[in-house]
C-alpha cells in the first residue's frame, strides 16, 4: 500500500500539468485576493468578515475546480497513456491502487485548499494594507473557513475522481463536473422546488456561502445555494451522494476490463 | 512455469479468445504467434488479470494477485507507448519503480541495460518507436521478474535492436527465467524461441517446440514462379497436390521439382523458377493459420 501511494505521489509531482494548474490557481488567488478584494477594494468598505468572505465569496469558488482538474488528470492519464496496465500489474489488488489514488487525491486537495485559504486571506490583507484602506477588527473564523473550504474542495475532487474512474475520459468528466451537473441541478430545480436543496452540489454549496454581517440584508447571498439546513447537514447530504458514487465506481473498477 | 488454463474472452459480438490453454516453461523463450486480431494481446491481458474474462493463469502454481509483490514475478510490455509523453524517461520509470518497491538505483540500471541512459532526462513523447519499445522493456525489467510478457517488443526496433533483443531475451531465459513473447516477425521467432504457441481467431492452433514444428511433415515444398499462375494452379489441382499462393508463384507440396517441371512442360506452362525449399517457421506458421486468417490480403490458401 505504501508503495502504491508513493508511486501515485510521484505521478502527481512529475507531470507538468500539476504545476501548470497550480500556477494558474496562484494567479487567480493573487488577482482575486490581492487585487479585487484587497487593493481595488471592490468599492465595498471592509466589514468584520472581509477576509473570510474573500475566501467564501472569492477563491473558494475557483480553487476546488482547479484542484479537481489536477486530481482528475491523475486518473485520466492512466487511461489516456495506458499506464493503468502497469498500475494494476504492479499492485496485487485493484482496490489497493484505487485507495492509493484516493489517498493521494485527498492529501493533495487538503494541502492545496489549506494553502489557498491562507494565501487568499494573506494577500487580501496585504492588498487592503497597501492601498491604505481602513481595516476593522477581523473575525478570522479560521477553523470554520478552513474546514468548510477543504471539505468543499474534497467533495469536488473526490467526486471528480470517482467519475473519471467510472467514465475514463477526461473531456467527458470535465464537462459533467463543471457544466453537466450544474445544468441538471438547475433543471431539476424547476421540478423539485423546495426539495432542490437536497441535490448534491446545491447542498454542498452551502459550505462556502459568504458570511453576512449581522442585521445586513443578504446581499452576498448566492441564490443557487440552499438555506434550508446548516453546513454540517449540507455536507452530510453531499457525503451520501459521494459515498454511493464511490461504491459504484469501486465495484465496477475491480470487475471491469482494465482499460 | 506459467500455466494458462481455459482462457476465454468475449467482446459484445466477438469471441476474441476461445478456451485457450498452454504452458510457458521456465528456462525457455516461448513465442506467441497468430495473425492480426487472433487474440494475442487479449490473451496476454487475460493472463495478467487485466481483462475480465474466464479461465485462470497461475505463475508457479499461484495466481498473480496472490503474490505480495507481483513485479518480482512478471514484467510486462503490452503497449509500445505506455507513458506520459512529457514525463521524462527516468521519472516514468521511477513512478513504476515506486509501485514495484524497488529503489531508484534500479531505474538507472535498467536504462543502462536497454541503452537509454543518454536520453534518461528526455521526454519520451519524442522517442521513436524503437526507443519507446526499449523504454517499455526497461519498465518490464524493473522488478527483476522471473517472467517477462512482451507483446510485439521487436516492432519498430532496428536490425541492431532486434539482434540485441534476441540475445537479451535468450540470456534472460537461460538465467532460469521465462519469456513469453508475441511477434509478427516469424523469422525472428525462429531464432529466438524454443517453444511456440500459435493461435488463430481466438483458438489454439498449436503449442509445440520450434524443432517439432519445423520437422513436421508438409511444411517444405517447391516454389514455382510462373506468369501463368492460374493455369498451373488448375493443373496441380487436377493431380490433387496442395499448393499455396505466394508472390509471383506457388508453393507446391508433395511433389519434387522434377515432377513439377515435367508436368508444366507437358501442359505448356512456362516456368521461370523452381526452387526446393526446406521448411521455415514462416511457412509452418502460414500452413497452420491459413484457415484462420481473418484479414487476408486477397487470396490465401487454395485447396
Ligand atoms: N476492446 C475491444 N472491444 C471489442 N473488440 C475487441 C477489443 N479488443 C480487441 N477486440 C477484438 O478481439 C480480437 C483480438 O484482438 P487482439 O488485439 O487480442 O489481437 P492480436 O492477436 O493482439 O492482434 P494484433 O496482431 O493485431 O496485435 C480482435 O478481433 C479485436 O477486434
Ligand atoms: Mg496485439
Amino acid at each position: 500500500m505504501i508503495a502504491a501511494v508513493r508511486s501515485e505521489l510521484r505521478k502527481l509531482l512529475t507531470v507538468r500539468s500539476t504545476f501548470a494548474v497550480l500556477s494558474i490557481l496562484t494567479l487567480f488567488i493573487a488577482f482575486g485576493g490581492f487585487y479585487i478584494e484587497g487593493y481595488s477594494g471592490g468599492g465595498v468598505l471592509p466589514d468584520n468578515h472581509k477576509l473570510v468572505n474573500a475566501v467564501f465569496g472569492g477563491s473558494a469558488n475557483i480553487m476546488p475546480q482547479m484542484i479537481a482538474i489536477v486530481v482528475i488528470l491523475l486518473m485520466a492519464h492512466e487511461y489516456r497513456y495506458n499506464l493503468i496496465n502497469y498500475s494494476l500489474t504492479l499492485t496485487n489488488r485493484r482496490t489497493k491502487f484505487l485507495a492509493a489514488k484516493l489517498m493521494v487525491a485527498a492529501l493533495f486537495t487538503i494541502v492545496i485548499a489549506t494553502a489557498g485559504v491562507l494565501l487568499t486571506m494573506g494577500l487580501t490583507y496585504l492588498g487592503l494594507k497597501l492601498k491604505g484602506t481602513y481595516i476593522p477588527h477581523q473575525d478570522l473564523m479560521l477553523w470554520t473557513v478552513l474546514w468548510r473550504t477543504v471539505a468543499f474542495s474534497l467533495g469536488y475532487s473526490l467526486f471528480g475522481l470517482a467519475l473519471v474512474s467510472l467514465i475514463r475520459n477526461l473531456t467527458a468528466v470535465i464537462f459533467i463536473l463543471f457544466a453537466g451537473i450544474g445544468i441538471t441541478e438547475t433543471l431539476l430545480g424547476l421540478v423539485l422546488k423546495s426539495k432542490t436543496d437536497y441535490l448534491p452540489f446545491r447542498a454542498v454549496g452551502r459550505l462556502i456561502q459568504p458570511i453576512n454581517p449581522p442585521g445586513a440584508s443578504p446581499q452576498n447571498d448566492n441564490p443557487f445555494v440552499s438555506h434550508s439546513f446548516g453546513p454540517l447537514k449540507a455536507l452530510g447530504i453531499f457525503g451520501i451522494y459521494l459515498v454511493v458514487l464511490w461504491l459504484v465506481s469501486w465495484y465496477l473498477f475491480v470487475r471491469r476490463d482494465a482499460s | 512455469m506459467i500455466q494458462a488454463e481455459h482462457l476465454s474472452k468475449r467482446y459484445r459480438k466477438k469471441q476474441a479468445v476461445n478456451d485457450i490453454s498452454f504452458v510457458v516453461e521456465t528456462g525457455n523463450v516461448t513465442g506467441f504467434l497468430g495473425p492480426n486480431g487472433a487474440g494475442k494481446s487479449t490473451t496476454m491481458r487475460l493472463m495478467l488479470g487485466l481483462d475480465n474474462g474466464s479461465g485462470n493463469t497461475v505463475f508457479d502454481g499461484k495466481p498473480l494477485h496472490e503474490y505480495n509483490n507481483p513485479s518480482e514475478i512478471v514484467g510486462i510490455l503490452l503497449e509500445a507507448k505506455a507513458f506520459h509523453p512529457t514525463r521524462s524517461a527516468r521519472n516514468h520509470l521511477r513512478v513504476l519503480a515506486a509501485a514495484a518497491g524497488v529503489p531508484n538505483s534500479r531505474v538507472d540500471e535498467v536504462l543502462d541495460i536497454v541503452g537509454l541512459k543518454d536520453v534518461a532526462k528526455k521526454k519520451p513523447g519524442k522517442f521513436s518507436l524503437g526507443m519507446s519499445q526499449r523504454l517499455g522493456i526497461a519498465a518490464a525489467l524493473l522488478g527483476k521478474p522471473k517472467y517477462l510478457l512482451l507483446d510485439e517488443p521487436a516492432n519498430g526496433l532496428d536490425p541492431e535492436g532486434i539482434a540485441w533483443l534476441r540475445e537479451f531475451i535468450k540470456d534472460y531465459a537461460d538465467a532460469g527465467n521465462a519469456v513469453f513473447i508475441s511477434s509478427h516477425l516469424l523469422s525472428e521467432m525462429s531464432q529466438m524461441a524454443d517453444n511456440i504457441v500459435v493461435i488463430g481467431q481466438g483458438k489454439l492452433i498449436a503449442s509445440t517446440s520450434v524443432k517439432e514444428l519445423l520437422s513436421a511433415d508438409g511444411h517444405s515444398g517447391v516454389f514455382v514462379r510462373t506468369p501463368k499462375l492460374s493455369m498451373l494452379a488448375r493443373l496441380l489441382e487436377s493431380t490433387g497436390k496442395n499448393h499455396v499462393s505466394e508472390a509471383n508463384g506457388l508453393l507446391v507440396t508433395g511433389m519434387t521439382p522434377d515432377q513439377i517441371g515435367k508436368l508444366a512442360f507437358e501442359a505448356g506452362v512456362p516456368i521461370y523458377e523452381l526452387t526446393a525449399r526446406t521448411a521455415t517457421l514462416e511457412q509452418a506458421f502460414f500452413d497452420l493459420t491459413a484457415d484462420s486468417q481473418e484479414f487476408q490480403a486477397k487470396e490465401g490458401k487454395k485447396k
